[in-house]
C-alpha cells in the first residue's frame, strides 16, 4: 500500500508541476500515436469494456509488431466511463486530451459519447464509436464515425424478418436506455405500417437480475412472437425466463454474444437475431486471422464488440497513415477525420470493405442468425432499408 | 493544464453539493438520501430553460427556485419520519424522481437526456473551456460557502443543531420544527440545484445516469470524510474525493482490472480514513464561545429570565381541568385537575405509571388530551404546538435530560433564549445588524443564566464533558433561558447525592421566590417536603389527594399505597 501511496503522491506532483504537453506546439511526428479509449471498464456493464479493450490491445500489438506506422508505435490509453456515466466520459476525454495528447479516441455507450461530442468538436479530436447504438449519436460531432450499425437499423431489419415470416402480433421487451428506446421508437412507427400490432411493451433495466414481472405480462399478452430490444447479457435472461414461463413461439432479437448464451443455456435454441456480422470465415482471411489470434491470446472467441474495436484501431491507423502522406501538421483529429471523409472506404475485419456514409455511419450488411445448440448459425443477410 | 482546471471545476461543483448536504445532515441531522435528486432537478431545469432560450441568469434562478420548492415538498414526509425511516422514504424518492425524469420523454428527452445546452459567456468571453469556467465555478462556490456559513453560524443554524441533537428538546425550548425542517430542506435543495445548474452549463449535456443513488452516496462520503457539521470539511472532503480517483489513474495496472482495482483502492483508503479519523478530516467546530470579556454591563441581564411575570403571589396561573388521556384501551390520565400558582412550587408525586409525565406532556403540548381544558391566565393552551406553548410561557424539562450533547454548555443556553430574530432565516439575511446586536446581547444573557446556576466556568465545554450534577444544572439553566413563567421539572433531582442536592434545591426555591410558577415531579419525598408548597398525589391517572406535603404524606390510605 505504501508503494501505491508513494506512486500516487508522485503522480500528484507530476500533475501539479505541469502538464504542458497539451498546449505545446505539436511535433510533426509524435513519439507514439496514443489511441485513447473510453470504455465501460467498471460498473454494471464492464463486460463490454473487457472485450472492447481486448480487441484494441490485440490490434495495437499486431500493428506495432509490423513496425507501427512508419516506425512510430501505437499506444493504447484506456479510460473508464463507469458503464455509461456521461460526466466520467468527459473527465476521461479531458485526461486523454491534456495528459496524453490523444488525437483519436475510441468511444462507447451513447451517454458518454453524446457528452464528449461537443468537446471533441472544439478540441478537434477524432471519435470512433464501435458500441453506442443510439440514433441520437448520428451527427453529434463532425469528427464522430461509427463502425457499428445503429440499434434502430438492427431493429428494423429484425422487424422485416418477422414480417417475412408472416408474424403479426408482437410483444416487445425494451432495454431501458437510449439504445433500447431508439429501437422501440422505430418499432412503434414501422411495425403498424407493416400490418402488425403491438400487444405489450415492457422495459428491462440494464443489469437487471429479475424480470419475471415483465415476462409474465409479455406471456399474458399472447403474442405471435416476442421481440427482444435488449443488448448483452440481458437477452440471455429474457430467453431463459420466457422459455421457463413456457412461451413457445418465436423470439427475435438484435444481439447474441457468448455472454448471452451463458445466461440463456438451452433456452437460446431457435432464437433468431439480426446483428453486425462477425463470424470468421475462410473466405475472408483477415477475419479468420483475427479470430484465431484473439482466441489464442484471450482463450475465448471474439464477439463483434471485440471485432469493432479491433477494426477501429486499424481505421485509426489507416487514417493516420493517409494524413501523414499528406504531410504538414497531420497528427490532429480534424486532419484524421478529413482523411476518412476524403476516402471513406476501409478494409473491414468482417470481410471486404466498409464505407462510411455522409452521416458518419459505416454501411455494413446486417446479418440474420439463428441459434442452434448454443451456436449462432448465419442465415442470410437482411436489409434495414 | 486544462485537465487540472477540469478537476478544480469538479471540486467546486462537489463542494457546493457537499456543503448543501452538510447543512441537511450535518447541521440539521436530517438524514435524507436524495441529494442527487436536487442536483438533477437543477441540471435539468437549467438545461431545459437555457435550451428554450432564456438568458443567463434566468435558468439558474429557475433551477434554484424549483429545487427549493421540491425541497419543501420533500420536507413534508420528513416532518413525520426520522432516522431509518427518513432514509428509506428519501431513497424511494430518489428512485421515483429518476424514473419520472427517465419516462417523461417529451420534457426531459428520456434516456437521451438534454443536449446542446448553451454554455455561459460573459463580456464576450465564452466559458467553454475548464480554465474559464473555473472562474465562474469558484465565484459560485465562494458565494455558496458564505451563504451556508451565515446559515450555519446564525441562531437558525444553532436551532438546526439543537433539532439534530434532540427534536423534542428543541421543541421544548421553543423551536418550531416545522419551520426548521422545511427551510433547511429548501435551502439545501436550492444549493444542490445550483450545483446542478453548474453541471448543465459545464457539460452542455444532462442525462439521468449522472444523478443516480451512487451520486448521493458519493456526496455523502464527501460530507463524512470532510467532517460532519463543518463547512470547510465539506470543501476538503470534495477536494479529496474528486482528486483521489484522478491520482489513482496514475497507478499502472493491467488494463482489464485497472479501473476495478482503482475503485477497490479508493474504497480501502476511505475506510482507513474513517477508521482512524471517524469524525472526519475536520471535526465540528464548537459553536459560540465565551471569550470571558463581556460582563453584565454589555447588555446581559438574566434577571428578567429569573423573575416571574409579576403576578401576585398565590394567583392561579395555570389551570387544568378534567384532563383525560387514553392510549388505545389504556387510560393513562383520567380526570386530572391541577392548579399552579405564582410564587409556589407544586409537587407531583405518585408511583411509576401514575400518569405524572403524561400530565406534563399534555400541559406542554407534546400530547393532546382526549378531554379536559388547560388554560394559562384564562387563555386555552389546547391544540397549541409545544413551541407555541413555550412562547406563551410554559416550559418543561425531561426526566432523561435530553441536553444537546454535542453542543457547548453556552450554546445549550443560547439556543433556548426566547424571541431570537435570528431564528428566522429571512431576518438573518435581511436584517443582519439586528440579528448581530441581539446575538451579542443574548451571549451576555446566556452567561448570566449560567452564572445563576454556577456553570459559567464550563460555558465552552460540550455537554459530554459535564458531570451528571452539572448536566442537571444545565437542564435548569436551559429551562430558565426560555424565559417561561411556568416551569415544569420532570425529576430534576433524581440520582443526585446530598451535597449536590443542597446546591440545586436553593436554585429552584429561588425561582419560585422570584415569582415563577414551578411544578416538579419527584420521587424523593425529602425534596418534596422541603420544596413544595402544594403536593398532588397521582395514582391511576388522577389526583388521589391534594394538600401540603405534610397533609398528603400523613394520609393513611396514600401511605399504604406509596409511602410504605
Amino acid at each position: 500500500m505504501l508503494t501505491i501511496l508513494k506512486k500516487t503522491a508522485l503522480a500528484g506532483l507530476a500533475l501539479a508541476t505541469g502538464l504542458a504537453s497539451g498546449s505545446a506546439a505539436l511535433a510533426q511526428d509524435p513519439e507514439s500515436y496514443k489511441i485513447g479509449a473510453i470504455l465501460a471498464m467498471s460498473g454494471a456493464a464492464n463486460e463490454y469494456g473487457r472485450v472492447m479493450s481486448q480487441g484494441i490491445n490485440l490490434a495495437i500489438e499486431e500493428i506495432n509488431a509490423k513496425g507501427g506506422i512508419d516506425g512510430i508505435p501505437l499506444e493504447a490509453v484506456i479510460e473508464d466511463h463507469k458503464s455509461g456515466v456521461a460526466k466520467e466520459g468527459v473527465a476521461a476525454l479531458n485526461r486523454l486530451i491534456n495528459l496524453e495528447n490523444t488525437q483519436v479516441v475510441l468511444t462507447s455507450f451513447s451517454g458518454p459519447t453524446l457528452a464528449i461530442a461537443p468537446i471533441a468538436d472544439e478540441k478537434k479530436v477524432l471519435l470512433l464509436n464501435g458500441g453506442g447504438v443510439s440514433a441520437a449519436l448520428v451527427g453529434a460531432s463532425k469528427y464522430l464515425f461509427h463502425n457499428r450499425s445503429l440499434a434502430s437499423d438492427l431493429g428494423l431489419a429484425a422487424l422485416r424478418h418477422a414480417h417475412g415470416l408472416g408474424l403479426k402480433k408482437m410483444s416487445q421487451l425494451v432495454w431501458k436506455n437510449d439504445a433500447g428506446e431508439s429501437i422501440e421508437e422505430v418499432a412503434n412507427k414501422y411495425w403498424g405500417a407493416m400490418g402488425g400490432t403491438i400487444a405489450a411493451t415492457e422495459y428491462v433495466e440494464i443489469g437487471a437480475s429479475n424480470i419475471d414481472t415483465q415476462i409474465a405480462k409479455i406471456r399474458a399478452s399472447n403474442p405471435d412472437f416476442v421481440a427482444l430490444w435488449l443488448f448483452s447479457p440481458e437477452p440471455g435472461l429474457a430467453l431463459k425466463r420466457l422459455r421457463e414461463f413456457r412461451f413457445t413461439k418465436p423470439i427475435i432479437g438484435i444481439e447474441f454474444t457468448p455472454d448471452t448464451q451463458k445466461a440463456a443455456g438451452d433456452a437460446s435454441d431457435g432464437f433468431q437475431y439480426t446483428s453486425d456480422y462477425f463470424t470468421a470465415t475462410e473466405e475472408y482471411p483477415w477475419s479468420k486471422a483475427f479470430s484465431d489470434a484473439y482466441e489464442a491470446k484471450y482463450g475465448e472467441k471474439p464477439d463483434f464488440y471485440a471485432a469493432n474495436y479491433y477494426e477501429n484501431v486499424y481505421v485509426a491507423a489507416e487514417a493516420i497513415r493517409r494524413a501523414k502522406a499528406q504531410g504538414g501538421a497531420y497528427y490532429r483529429g480534424d486532419k484524421l477525420a478529413d482523411a476518412i471523409k476524403a476516402d471513406p472506404q476501409f478494409d473491414s475485419v468482417y470481410g471486404g470493405k466498409m464505407t462510411y456514409q455522409e452521416n458518419g455511419v459505416a454501411k455494413k450488411k446486417v446479418a440474420l442468425f439463428s441459434v442452434k445448440d448454443g451456436q449462432a448459425k448465419f442465415f442470410r443477410y437482411v436489409s434495414a432499408d | 493544464m486544462e485537465y487540472v482546471m477540469h478537476i478544480l471545476v469538479m471540486v467546486c461543483m462537489y463542494a457546493v453539493l457537499a456543503i448543501s448536504f452538510n447543512l441537511l445532515i450535518g447541521f440539521a441531522g436530517l438524514f435524507a438520501l436524495s441529494q442527487a435528486v436536487f442536483f438533477a432537478i437543477g441540471a435539468y431545469a437549467t438545461g431545459l430553460a437555457a435550451v428554450a432560450g432564456l438568458p443567463f441568469p434566468m435558468p439558474e434562478i429557475l433551477a434554484v427556485l424549483i429545487g427549493g420548492i421540491v425541497g419543501v415538498l420533500i420536507a413534508l414526509p420528513a416532518l413525520r419520519t426520522r432516522g431509518d425511516y427518513l432514509v428509506i422514504v428519501t431513497l424511494a424518492l430518489q428512485i421515483v424522481v429518476l424514473q419520472v425524469i427517465l419516462n417523461w420523454k417529451s420534457l426531459t428527452g428520456g434516456t437521451e437526456g438534454v443536449r446542446g445546452i448553451p454554455g455561459l459567456s460573459f463580456f464576450g468571453v465564452a466559458l467553454s473551456d475548464p480554465s474559464h469556467f473555473l472562474i465562474y465555478a469558484a465565484i459560485v462556490t465562494a458565494l455558496v460557502f458564505v451563504f451556508a456559513w451565515k446559515v450555519g453560524h446564525s441562531p437558525f443554524g444553532r436551532a438546526m443543531k439543537a433539532m439534530r441533537e434532540n427534536e423534542s428538546a428543541a421543541q421544548a425550548v421553543g423551536k418550531n420544527l416545522l419551520y426548521l425542517k422545511v427551510s433547511t430542506f429548501a435551502v439545501s435543495a436550492a444549493l444542490a440545484a445550483l450545483a446542478g445548474s453548474m453541471f448543465a452549463r459545464y457539460y452542455n449535456y444532462v442525462s439521468v445516469d449522472s444523478f443516480s443513488i451512487n451520486e448521493t452516496i458519493y456526496i455523502l462520503a464527501m460530507v463524512i470524510v470532510g467532517g460532519i457539521g463543518n463547512l470547510w470539511g465539506s470543501v476538503i472532503g470534495a477536494a479529496v474525493l474528486v482528486a483521489l480517483p484522478e491520482l489513482l489513474k496514475f497507478l499502472d495496472m493491467p488494463t482489464d482490472i485497472a479501473d476495478q482495482m482503482r475503485l477497490v483502492i479508493y474504497g480501502v483508503i476511505l475506510i482507513l480514513v474513517l477508521r482512524f479519523r471517524p469524525q472526519g478530516i475536520l471535526p465540528e467546530p464548537r459553536g459560540a464561545l465565551h471569550d470571558g470579556e463581556e460582563t453584565a454591563s454589555a447588555g446581559g441581564n438574566a434577571s428578567s429570565l429569573v423573575v416571574g411575570d409579576g403576578s401576585s403571589k398565590g394567583e392561579i396561573v395555570v389551570d387544568a381541568k378534567g384532563l383525560v388521556k387514553r392510549f388505545g384501551g389504556i387510560t393513562a390520565v383520567s380526570g386530572f385537575d391541577i392548579e399552579m400558582r405564582a410564587g409556589q412550587i407544586t409537587g407531583l408525586i405518585g408511583p411509576n405509571g401514575a400518569g405524572k409525565t403524561t400530565a406534563f406532556n399534555m400541559l406542554t403540548g407534546f400530547l393532546q388530551p382526549n378531554e379536559g381544558s388547560i388554560t394559562l391566565r384564562g387563555n386555552s393552551l389546547l391544540g397549541l404546538k409545544p413551541h407555541r406553548i413555550v412562547g406563551a410561557g410554559v416550559a418543561r424539562s425531561f426526566q432523561d435530560l435530553r441536553l444537546f450533547r454535542n453542543m457547548t454548555v453556552l450554546d445549550n443556553v443560547l439556543v433556548s433564549l426566547p424571541d431570537q430574530a435570528g431564528d428566522d432565516l429571512g431576518q438573518v439575511f435581511l436584517r443582519p445588524a439586528k440579528v448581530s446586536r441581539q446575538e451579542h446581547e443574548n451571549l451576555a444573557r446566556a452567561m448570566e443564566v449560567l452564572r445563576f446556576v454556577e456553570l459559567d466556568g464550563k460555558a465552552n465545554e460540550t455537554v459530554n464533558a459535564l458531570s451528571y450534577a452539572e448536566e442537571k444544572l444545565l437542564v435548569i439553566a436551559r429551562l430558565l433561558a426560555t424565559g417561561a413563567e411556568v416551569m415544569l421539572f420532570d425529576e430534576p433531582l433524581s440520582g443526585l447525592d446530598p451535597t449536590t442536592l443542597a446546591e440545586i434545591l436553593p436554585v429552584i426555591r429561588k425561582l419560585a421566590d422570584n415569582g415563577k410558577v414551578v411544578c416538579i415531579i419527584e420521587h424523593n419525598l425529602d425534596v418534596i417536603k422541603e420544596l413544595s408548597d402544594v403536593v398532588y398525589f397521582l395514582d391511576e391517572g388522577r389526583a388521589m389527594a391534594v394538600g401540603t406535603p405534610e397533609q398528603v404524606m400523613t394520609d393513611p390510605e396514600l401511605a399504604a399505597r406509596y409511602f410504605k
